[in-house]
């Protein structure tokens, strides 16, 4: 929530709803043409977008020419990879070796990933319903604390509470704060001990919440593997495929269209809030007389 | 022709040792045998001249153990000769002209295009002519060329890779398929064509079919590895038994007699269909039960096991779940370990030590571990999440017969859980009663 409030303060909400809703529509664009299937949405795709959108808005002072010029490297990105696939297909003009290759192993790492997500996720289910029905009724989870420990917390954040506020000097109302959220605290969990179980709840969400880290960090691991394999593959293969006439023996049909549309509208959507982030390093003036001229 | 003088290395962490001179002659099959700690693998990567991270190495003073020396250029091992010029001579575009490569995991041998641009990308890198299209018809895979290989089963992107590599003129196939899940069937068509491809001089070597039972015409030379040591010889006796006898000794080890007696459904299925599937699929199961379930690759096997765990939901069909909700152990486990330790990811020292993974390895990462063991363990995981059943997607593959009997031991450990095992290894047809499922949708 804080996150969002700063996120939306620092651009405007056109901006952010158009960074956060256009990857979503492409996305299921693109599934729905490729694989048939609407994909459910997933934890670390919002992460992942939410981040990217957010480097845009890292540096304020943008209206209408970062709209504009927003929209500006949109178009071009989407133009320049739709042609590049459609010329690709068609085979009609020289491609770009480079891009090519780029262009192959992006959409074979994004290809794995998801796969990649599919399996993770299954496994994270199985985990947190595991974690789930060992706290449902165990008394071990239920109330966990003893007097003695409960009577020994209290003496330390006693002492810790008066040690701050006799010998760290402060403000006056940051001191009240700060002993108000102490006290809150304590009482919350005091209340944990007697059988009203936050604390117990909190347990169960943070492991919940490991889980989700672990599976994060499982998915990291993959990716870093990713462009290590890929380079083995093409070793084997003897290098990327040049600009040959292999396509021509190809007969496109034409949902292949759609496919590349789709293609283009998923990677010109996710690089879009990147390139408009690099824009909002133009400085502010700068900004301010390119929208003057529009 | 190949020919590998006697040479020491170790490839990507493994220990590679090729005492004597070996000859691989044009119109020969070779089959390679090996255990899951046998480094054949790496074996396959060196004499294809993929091996990178190579260091020199020495062997100890007992004869096994070989202690690496300081990193070395690839391009300095002259001792892998092909066609009378050193393999790692070559460029890659000219060893992919030559040399073909299946590898084990298909996920990784595929570059990011539809079926029929990965099948025509391998002749753009060799140069040679492009085939037509309909020579994709014997592999199963015509009718799905213009689809991407992610909507494929594991099985039908490893018979592309096959495709691409038979079709082509190379001289040299390497086939990996130590952990594959290609179906039977198609295993002996694949054999078949060796067979036709060896009368044109093409040299292939196989690791991986130790487990099928090869038509009475075809008599591949062996190649024996054993811990990295490279024989041109069969194995010892009784190390890889025969598919009946191996049928045998598994029947022979499971033993689930659970104090448990209750009995009961835990499962229900009534023509379910998902995803990809051509037919649909009805099976009950009861407690203590294992259900085999074998079928052609690209079925839909896998599909179900993921229906059941909530996965993708069945275009067709239901099922019912009594009292149970299952956990699902995949083909390839590594990218399932949540876990820093093995210990933390399965804390069970009973089960650890009957699955033989030594506790030394306890409070390593789980990516650490051998395949075989690496196997073991998310099987172990599974079933210890599993209430009521386990579904288990290829258990056995990348398995010697010794990891086999350690995972009817791990079976062996649950005895009161039903188990539904999806594999093509028909050594398991043993362990209860087996479901076929054919992808026209028949089911026997």
């Amino acid at each position: 929530m804080i996150f969002a409030v700063w996120y939306l303060s620092w651009i405007s909400l056109s901006d952010s709803l158009l960074h956060l809703i256009l990857p979503f529509m492409a996305f299921i664009v693109r599934s729905s043409y490729i694989d048939k299937n609407i994909p459910s949405i997933r934890p670390e795709w919002i992460a992942l977008w939410i981040s990217i959108a957010a480097m845009s808005g890292l540096i304020p002072g943008k209206g209408m020419a970062f709209s504009f010029l927003f929209f500006a490297k949109l178009a071009l990105g989407a133009l320049l990879i739709f042609h590049l696939k459609s010329t690709l297909k068609t085979a009609r003009m020289k491609t770009i070796p480079w891009i090519n290759q780029i262009w192959f192993f992006m959409s074979r790492a994004y290809l794995i990933l998801r796969k990649r997500f599919n399996d993770i996720d299954i496994w994270r289910k199985v985990r947190i319903r595991d974690v789930k029905r060992r706290h449902q009724g165990n008394p071990k989870y239920a109330n966990q604390m003893v007097l003695i420990s409960l009577v020994v917390t209290l003496i330390v954040v006693g002492v810790l509470l008066w040690l701050v506020n006799n010998y760290i000097p402060m403000d006056g109302q940051i001191k009240r704060l700060l002993n108000a959220v102490v006290v809150i605290f304590t009482v919350i969990w005091l209340l944990n001990a007697f059988g009203v179980s936050f604390i117990a709840f909190g347990a169960l969400y943070l492991k919940i919440a490991k889980i989700y880290w672990r599976s994060s960090l499982a998915l990291l691991i993959e990716i870093l593997f990713i462009q290590n394999r890929l380079e083995t593959v093409v070793t084997a293969r003897g290098g990327f495929p040049d600009n040959s006439n292999w396509m021509q023996q190809i007969d496109p049909p034409n949902s292949w269209r759609f496919t590349a549309l789709a293609d283009t509208m998923l990677i010109g959507a996710m690089l879009a809030p990147l390139f408009a982030g690099a824009s909002s390093l133009v400085p502010f003036p700068l900004l301010k007389q390119i929208e003057s001229l529009i | 022709m190949l020919t590998i003088n006697p040479v020491s290395l170790t490839v990507n962490s493994a220990n590679i040792s090729i005492p004597v001179s070996i000859t691989l002659s044009p119109g020969n099959i070779y089959l390679v045998f090996g255990d899951s700690q046998s480094r054949a693998s790496e074996f396959l990567q060196l004499i294809g001249g993929l091996a990178d991270l190579v260091t020199s190495s020495e062997p100890a003073t007992d004869g096994k153990l070989i202690r690496t020396a300081a990193p070395i250029q690839i391009d300095k091992i002259k001792e892998i000769i092909f066609n009378g010029q050193p393999l790692y001579d070559l460029t890659n575009r000219e060893r992919a002209r030559h040399i073909g490569v299946v590898f084990e995991n298909p996920e990784w041998s595929l570059l990011g295009g539809t079926v029929l641009e990965e099948f025509y990308f391998s002749f753009s890198a060799s140069g040679s002519d492009f085939p037509p299209q309909h020579r994709l018809r014997p592999y199963g895979l015509y009718d799905h060329r213009h689809q991407r290989p992610e909507t494929l089963s594991g099985g039908e992107m490893q018979r592309l890779n096959c495709a691409t590599v038979l079709e082509d003129e190379r001289r040299l196939i390497l086939a990996d398929f130590s952990s594959s899940n290609l179906d039977r069937d198609f295993m002996l068509d694949f054999i078949n064509w060796l067979v036709q491809r060896s009368k044109e001089g093409v040299i292939a070597v196989v690791h991986g079919l130790s487990s099928l039972q090869l038509p009475p015409k075809v008599r591949p030379n062996p190649i024996y590895i054993d811990s990295g040591v490279v024989k041109l010889s069969g194995p010892p006796e009784g190390k890889f038994p025969s598919l009946e006898d191996e049928k045998v000794l598994l029947k022979r080890r499971i033993n689930r007699q659970s104090v448990d007696k209750a009995k009961g459904l835990v499962l229900k299925l009534e023509n379910l269909q998902g995803e990809y599937m051509k037919g649909t699929f009805s099976c009950v199961l009861s407690r203590h039960d294992i259900l085999v379930v074998e079928g052609h690759n690209g079925c839909g096997k896998t599909t179900i096991g993921k229906m059941l765990m909530e996965n993708t939901t069945p275009y067709k069909g239901a099922y019912e779940l009594f009292d149970s909700s299952p956990a699902m152990a995949f083909q390839h486990p590594e990218h399932c370990f949540f876990a820093d330790t093995v210990f933390v990811e399965l804390p069970n020292p009973e089960l650890l030590k009957i699955m033989h993974i030594p506790e030394g390895s306890w409070y390593q990462h789980p990516r650490n571990l051998t395949k075989a063991q690496q196997k073991l363990l998310g099987v172990g995981v599974a079933l210890s999440l599993s209430v009521g059943f386990g579904i288990l997607d290829e258990p056995t593959c990348g398995m010697d017969h010794e990891a086999k009997l350690l995972f009817i031991d791990t079976l062996n450990y649950f005895p009161s859980l039903a188990v539904l095992v999806f594999t093509h290894d028909a050594s398991l047809h043993s362990l209860g009663s087996v479901i076929s499922f054919i992808q026209s949708g028949d089911q026997q």
